[in-house]
């Protein structure tokens, strides 16, 4: 009887001590993850913001709590309380199930564990069918150097659908609700994490619909080589996060966060970064998938229909561009039923209804009935198309991946030499970019012929000794579409930074400035840009000033390995103040990651009458890295 | 002058990072735009929640989601591409049109083949006028292919 009775004592205590194992198990990497704690300063917070997500009283701070009390209500309580709490969780259950042996390694009662069954949700997922993924790629569109930073979204592919029918697949997303909110106020709210982020899910085809048509964004398919379990599991997860929401920050809680995010659930073992607290953009966050070994299995690639006009134009005969350009006209001006199509090729057909596909967005009345008469007799010339397929497969030869780009961080070593009327110097300087690219940069996967700084420095040292900040720019952007017979857009700009002063380097003279102009494509590869400036800027003797000036550059280039530019920049700031420069600078690029740079620079200033010259020579290399 | 540089600045960071932030989709906000609401009615309802906000179903107030219920599936995507299936008719190929071929019935590469022809063969009937609805367009589709013989054989199109 006493020994019945310890024997009972011990089983209890073991029992208890069961349920206090929890512990340890429960600050695992793939319990805070499943939670959203993380790193940095959501390890004592989750990121969600809805506490419904948590069943113990305080959840949403100690995930112990959270775990005993998950345990607690889907394997330990009444039947319709385990079955809802399994049903409504079943990325949790998949989690525990395991691994039990290490949350109870004390009791193995796994074979009492009852596994209740949800049907709603087991034929919702029979339908969904989810057996693979594929993480989306949305490059940059044209005149909007902001977009480099790219987007990325997942799609869910159901076998079903392998015979070509992928666009019937269904998209995942992640986005911001920003209602209608505006201006300075959705400026504040997406820095500061005001706005609730969600998944939501919708058809494939729709989902890219705008990307490709309304937006000019090509999109790249990497398929992943998750298993169908694991595919399950990121569904699993994202039916979890139905109805609740995650603080959305611009900077580092954004559409790629999230994306990698759920693909870290989906295979507990991979590291995508989502710990880093500074900024993440869509683009990096590809690449460290694309680093992964074996996460990708096959790239595909869809063409935006402005690519594939842009594509077509290129390669069609004089007769048949004059052709569009008379069918354009003739639409504009409202005279389009007058035109004899029967003359017009078929090659030219075709270029003209993705001319109007495009033109149809900013003004469906003008268009709608053009295209339709291309569309009759189009039908009437029985000629097929190029397939598709084929014609996105010729395409993606002639263009890179925009995994391969170069990497959005840059760190410079220089060397100048300095000459203005006071002194001659040699230099050595170290410069960082902690965004993006410029004008001379690769720009595979981003907006072409733009320039997006976010944060940059330089600090020069020289032979004298001394050493100062020589350069910075908080924020510097410029998208350069080029005027066309089809297309007159404006090429804009702004810059928040400061320079030295040649002619006294010790001093910085800041600025912020707006422009916008136009610029013309005079060969494919060489691109005219011009400029009207406007803003603040500091004088000589520091007061700030209104300036309004000029800036004119050409830029080339010469492959991937060459590119350079020639430009000239004229100021008048009201102090009767004018600064006149010329720069000219070659880059090279050897190898992905690596740049080498040679550049000469001609400040003109003049104070009232006085000219002042100086000149600035300089060699650097430049290496990207993820930050 | 600080003012003016703080105000460039938040304008600016604003297109810098803000770019995606957004549902990303412009075209068919639930609230205002009735598109939004006749897509939403071919999707399947949530099973979770009262006001879900995205996955399970299409209340997201951003665009329609949940899954399409199989006897729509065939009108969705009518509805949702009509302009590049009308373009695809015209040429007798596309992407679009293989998927819609396929959602008819014509499973081979010959059906969906011959799908194609009798579309660019039928166009004028198919899409008789600039404002012919997608629900217009599926039902003349039916009816010419049930009429043409070769693709009612090979994609056993059922007459209704």
């Amino acid at each position: 009887m006493h020994s019945a009775f310890f024997i009972f004592l011990v089983f209890i205590s073991s029992l208890s001590l069961a349920a206090n194992q929890p512990l340890d198990f429960s600050h695992s990497r793939e319990w805070l993850r499943l939670l959203h704690f993380d790193h940095g300063k959501s390890l004592v917070h989750t990121m969600i913001g809805k506490d419904d997500f948590f069943l113990a009283p305080d959840g949403a701070t100690n995930p112990t709590s959270e775990l005993q009390a998950t345990v607690g209500k889907m394997f330990h309580s009444l039947s319709d309380v385990e079955q809802k709490t399994q049903c409504r969780f079943l990325a949790r259950r998949d989690f525990l199930l395991r691994h039990w042996s290490e949350i109870e390694p004390s009791t193995n009662i796994q074979a009492k564990l009852k596994i209740q069954d949800c049907p709603e949700a087991t034929a919702w997922l029979k339908k969904l069918g989810a057996d693979s993924v594929s993480l989306i790629f949305a490059t940059a569109y044209l005149n909007s150097a902001p977009s480099s930073f790219g987007h990325t979204f997942l799609k869910i592919h159901n076998a079903k659908n392998d015979s070509g029918k992928d666009l019937l697949d269904y998209g995942i997303n992640f986005a911001a609700r920003t209602a209608d909110t505006r201006g300075a106020l959705y400026a504040m709210y997406g820095l500061l994490g005001y706005f609730p982020g969600t998944y939501a899910m919708v058809p494939y085809h729709q989902m890219i619909k705008d990307y490709t048509h309304l937006e000019g964004r090509d999109i790249w398919e990497y398929e992943l080589s998750l298993t169908p379990e694991e595919t399950h599991r990121l569904i699993y997860h994202l039916l979890e996060l139905d109805g609740t929401y995650f603080d959305y920050y611009f900077s580092n809680r954004n559409c790629s966060w999230a994306i990698a995010r759920a693909l870290e659930i989906a295979r507990p073992d991979l590291d995508l970064n989502t710990h880093q607290d500074f900024e993440v953009i869509p683009l990096d966050s590809l690449k460290v998938v694309t680093r992964t070994p074996g996460l990708v299995k096959k790239i595909k690639y869809r063409p935006s229909e402005e690519t594939e006009w842009i594509s077509k134009e290129r390669s069609l005969s004089d007769k048949d561009r004059a052709d569009v350009q008379k069918l354009f006209a003739a639409a504009k001006k409202g005279k389009f039923s007058e035109q004899d199509l029967s003359t017009v090729s078929v090659e030219a057909l075709d270029a003209a209804m993705d001319l109007f596909t495009l033109k149809g967005y900013e003004d469906h009345k003008k268009f709608d009935q053009p295209q339709f008469l291309l569309l009759g007799e189009r039908a009437k010339r029985k000629a097929a198309a190029l397939s598709a397929n084929q014609a996105a497969e010729d395409l993606m030869a002639t263009k890179i991946p925009p995994s391969k780009s170069p990497d959005s961080s840059t760190l410079q070593l220089g060397l100048n030499e300095l000459h203005n009327p006071n002194e001659q110097n040699s230099e050595a300087w170290v410069g960082i970019r902690i965004l993006f690219h410029d004008l001379l940069s690769e720009d595979q996967g981003v907006s072409p012929w733009s320039h997006l700084e976010f944060m940059s420095a330089k600090l020069y040292r020289s032979n004298h000794q001394q050493t100062q900040i020589g350069h910075y720019r908080i924020l510097e952007i410029l998208s350069t579409q080029a005027s066309s017979w089809y297309a007159g857009p404006f090429s804009w700009g702004t810059s928040v930074g400061g320079d030295r002063e040649l002619l006294a380097p010790t001093r910085m003279h800041s600025h912020a400035k707006a422009k916008v102009g136009y610029s013309f494509d005079l060969l494919e590869n060489l691109r005219w840009i011009n400029l009207l400036e406007a803003g603040v800027m500091q004088t000589l003797s520091g007061d700030g000033s209104a300036v309004l000036g000029l800036q004119s550059m050409a830029v080339a280039k010469f492959g991937r390995l060459f590119r350079a530019e020639l430009g000239f920049e004229d100021l008048h700031l009201q102090s009767q103040e004018r600064r006149h420069e010329i720069t000219s600078q070659v880059v090279m690029s050897p190898w992905l990651q690596w740049e080498l740079r040679a550049g000469w620079r001609e400040e003109d200033l003049w104070h009232k009458l006085d000219k002042v010259v100086s000149t600035e020579t300089s060699v650097s290399v430049e290496h990207h890295w993820i930050f | 002058m600080k003012a003016i540089i703080i105000a460039i600045l938040t304008l600016a960071s604003v297109s810098v990072f803000a770019g995606d932030s957004g549902c990303g989709l412009g075209n068919v906000i639930i609230q205002k735009n009735s598109k939004g609401l006749q897509l939403l009615s071919m999707t399947t309802n949530s099973f979770f929640f009262t006001q879900p906000l995205g996955i399970t179903s299409g209340t997201s107030g951003c665009s329609s989601q949940g899954l399409v219920q199989n006897d729509k599936q065939l009108e969705y995507f009518v509805e949702v591409n009509h302009e590049d299936l009308s373009r695809e008719m015209a040429q007798g190929s596309g992407e679009k049109l293989s998927v819609l071929a396929q959602l008819n019935g014509c499973v081979t590469p010959e059906a969906q083949a011959a799908f194609a022809s009798m579309t660019q063969a039928s166009f004028g009937k198919i899409l008789p006028t600039a404002q012919t609805s997608a629900v217009d367009m599926v039902q003349n589709l039916k009816k010419e292919a049930q009429a043409d013989q070769k693709t009612a054989q090979m994609c056993r199109i059922a007459s209704n």
